[in-house]
């Protein structure tokens, strides 16, 4: 078993548990997350790196509630997140969660404000006001009344992070965030999203070390196995 | 997250006022409750000014903007910010079902005007019952005496019974050439006869005796395409009718149709072969009008029970506005069963169209769907929007139909219709029977194959098929 911990002052506030989830097929069993545990701090930052196929985004969706595990438990403030109902979980991921998968999936007939709003059931002033916020910070604020058709690929990413921070998520779940990103543009979306560490816990999934400078603590995933660490940032070290 | 007190207002306004009493359909009601909503937000335009939590990030860095820009923004998750954004895809669907609402409308109000336009025209025998002879020129002396007799007595339901000539003429009407009696009676009986079919005379005057001259209502003068001063034809090789032309001298206005000649000319001019005599009875008031029918209809019925032999009443028959409705019914009846039939080939493939348009444009849709799921939104918060999305479509789809024959009607009939005399009815509760399952079937079969797919979605299969 792999168990490891974010090791900071923080109290943990996701728990994982023996994380598994397998494909079986008539001929084989893969597995895409094998027997992985750690733990998250409330305010942590955490980089998960690794290869394509080495699980990374299996791990994410199974924290996120998104897939369910073959084995193990989550717990979220002691809540057993993982063996809730499907209710449950949807409810909870609504309220607690924030998402900036790999591809930006943009609702193409809603302004890009719109689609920052999505994720706010019935959005008020405040939402609206945070909303341009986001937008100007990462620099797009112009694009407000525009609509995805309208924006380039990065820019759509933008919108995307926008769209994970709108509703102050306790937790964020970011897949790639940069990959369509020239390298300015990608560290200056990154500062933006440590804000994100202001309200909750930041989990990025990247193939680029880079871009986790300032993470708390650097996890590499090789074939569903989240392996011994030696990639603390930094910051962690400091 | 707060709204100022002018959101919660209006909220509140929405939700205890306006909608409720909007209609009693609950969908309806969802629907303006969505639109309602929908202007709302769409008139809150957001500022720099209006801001309630301004980022630190905006205050240092950039510069405060020359003007204020209004943002309209629509609710993302409503049924018809999709409709307003999405009009090119909803105007299929939309279409379709308006079309066919029309079509199947349409078809139900032309066969209603067939129905109307003979219930119109022989509307006179709501006012009297005729009696008269299918074969003979006369009905039997001992027939015309019972007949007479039913002025007589304590509940006597007879008021008046004049004897008519009458000849027919082909009227035109929405479904071909109708004949419809002109009768010849005494001149001084014209106005007393007007009065109990509320018709007056409001152009030119009442035939003269003996005189080739006629009065008709303006309905009927319309049909014939004449005013007071010209004639009309009436010969007709099929029809019993007159052979020489009648000057249209009057013209009769309100109440039921009728044409109205002089019975001496008739008698003299009329070919032997077609003059019948026939018996318009006439009650003592109209509530007596029924209990005048029964009695009548039972001389001819059981004439042994009233001292009359079978040979007094063969040939005789009594025209009533009850008869007319009935065999009018009876005769409409298979046309009527056609409708159902074509109303239900045109549904089915509406809602055959409708069910694949709707299932092409949720796969188009099926990213926003896995998003929303992935983000937290129940199934069932989902499925109320199909649901709300799709409900107004079709009740939208089905009213504007409605309204759309209802107007096409309208000006054809006040444009074309009515100043060429003929009938044309309007929209009944049969129409609406008869649209009504257009939306309901088309309804079913779109969120039938959109829930179904909507209940199997994973979100995740379909972040990763991209």
């Amino acid at each position: 078993m792999n168990e490891y911990s974010t090791q900071t002052d923080s109290p943990p506030a996701l728990h994982a548990e023996n994380l598994t989830l397998t494909f079986v097929t008539p001929r084989s069993t893969t597995y895409a997350v094998r027997h992985v545990s750690l733990e998250v701090g409330a305010r942590d930052y955490v980089g998960i790196v690794g290869p394509s196929g080495s699980g990374k985004s299996s791990l994410l969706y199974l924290l996120s509630g998104l897939r369910t595990a073959t084995d193990g438990a989550v717990y979220i403030n002691g809540f057993k997140y993982s063996h809730a109902t499907a209710n449950e979980k949807l409810d909870f991921r609504r309220k607690h969660f924030g998402f900036v998968f790999q591809q930006p999936f943009l609702i193409p007939y809603l302004s890009v404000i719109e689609n920052v709003l999505v994720p706010i059931e019935k959005p008020g002033p405040a939402d609206i006001a945070r909303a341009q916020d986001l937008l100007e910070q990462l620099e797009i604020a112009d694009l407000a009344p525009k609509f995805p058709n309208e924006c380039s690929g990065g820019e759509r990413v933008r919108v995307a992070m926008a769209r994970g921070l709108v509703h102050r998520p306790d937790f964020l779940f970011v897949d790639e965030p940069t990959a369509s990103l020239d390298s300015a543009t990608g560290a200056h979306v990154m500062q933006i999203l440590k804000t994100q560490r202001e309200h909750g816990a930041l989990l990025v999934i990247t193939h680029d070390l880079e871009i986790l400078d300032d993470a708390d603590i650097i996890f590499r995933m090789r074939d569903g196995v989240l392996e011994e660490t030696e990639l603390h940032s930094p910051a962690t070290e400091r | 997250m707060r709204r100022p007190s002018s959101t919660r207002y209006a909220a509140h306004n929405i939700h205890t006022s306006a909608a409720p009493y909007f209609c009693s359909c609950a969908v309806l009601a969802n629907f303006a409750k969505l639109w309602q909503r929908d202007k709302f937000v769409t008139y809150m335009t957001f500022t720099k000014h209006n801001r309630t939590q301004p980022s630190s990030a905006y205050n240092d860095t950039l510069e405060p903007r020359s003007r204020p820009r209004p943002l309209k923004i629509l609710p993302p998750l409503s049924a018809l910010t999709y409709y307003r954004r999405n009009i090119t895809r909803t105007l299929p669907i939309g279409g379709a079902i308006v079309i066919s609402v029309f079509l199947v409308a349409a078809i139900v109000t032309l066969l209603n005007s067939v129905d109307q336009s003979i219930a119109t025209n022989y509307g006179f025998v709501q006012r009297f019952s005729v009696v008269a002879s299918n074969l003979e020129r006369d009905i039997s002396p001992a027939l015309r005496e019972r007949l007479a007799a039913l002025r007589t007595g304590k509940n006597a339901p007879l008021g008046r019974m004049l004897s008519a000539t009458p000849y027919l003429v082909p009227l035109r009407t929405i479904f071909g050439e109708m004949p419809v009696p002109v009768y010849g009676i005494e001149p001084d009986q014209m106005p007393m006869l007007a009065g109990i079919l509320k018709t007056r005379l409001v152009e030119g005057r009442w035939p003269r005796r003996n005189q080739a001259e006629v009065v008709m209502s303006r309905a009927w003068a319309n049909a014939f395409q004449t005013r007071v001063g010209g004639y009309i034809t009436p010969g007709n090789e099929r029809l019993p009718s007159l052979p020489q032309k009648q000057k249209l001298v009057g013209i009769l206005d309100g109440g039921e149709n009728i044409a109205l000649t002089d019975r001496t000319y008739l008698l003299l001019e009329l070919p032997e072969a077609v003059q019948r005599t026939s018996y318009l009875l006439i009650p003592k008031n109209p509530q007596s009008l029924h209990s005048l029918n029964v009695r009548v209809q039972a001389f001819l019925t059981q004439p042994t029970k009233w001292k009359l032999s079978g040979d007094d009443v063969r040939f005789s028959r009594l025209y009533t506005y009850k008869g007319l409705v009935e065999e009018l019914r009876k005769s409409l009846g298979f046309l009527f069963k056609f409708l159902a039939i074509a109303d239900g080939l045109v549904i089915g493939a509406v809602a055959l169209m409708a069910g694949f348009l709707a299932n092409i444009y949720f796969e188009q849709r099926l990213s926003e769907f896995g998003l929303l799921s992935a983000f937290g939104f129940r199934r069932e918060r989902l499925a109320r929007r199909v649901v709300v999305e799709t409900g107004s479509l079709v009740l939208a789809g089905w009213l504007f139909g409605l309204a759309m024959t209802w107007l096409l009607f309208r000006l054809f009939d006040k444009y074309y219709m009515e100043p060429r005399g003929l009938v044309l009815a309007r929209i009944n509760f049969l129409a609406l029977q008869y649209t009504l399952p257009t939306p309901i079937i088309v309804g079913i079969a779109s969120l039938a194959t959109v829930l179904l797919r909507l209940y199997r979605t994973d979100p995740i299969e379909i972040m990763e098929r991209r």
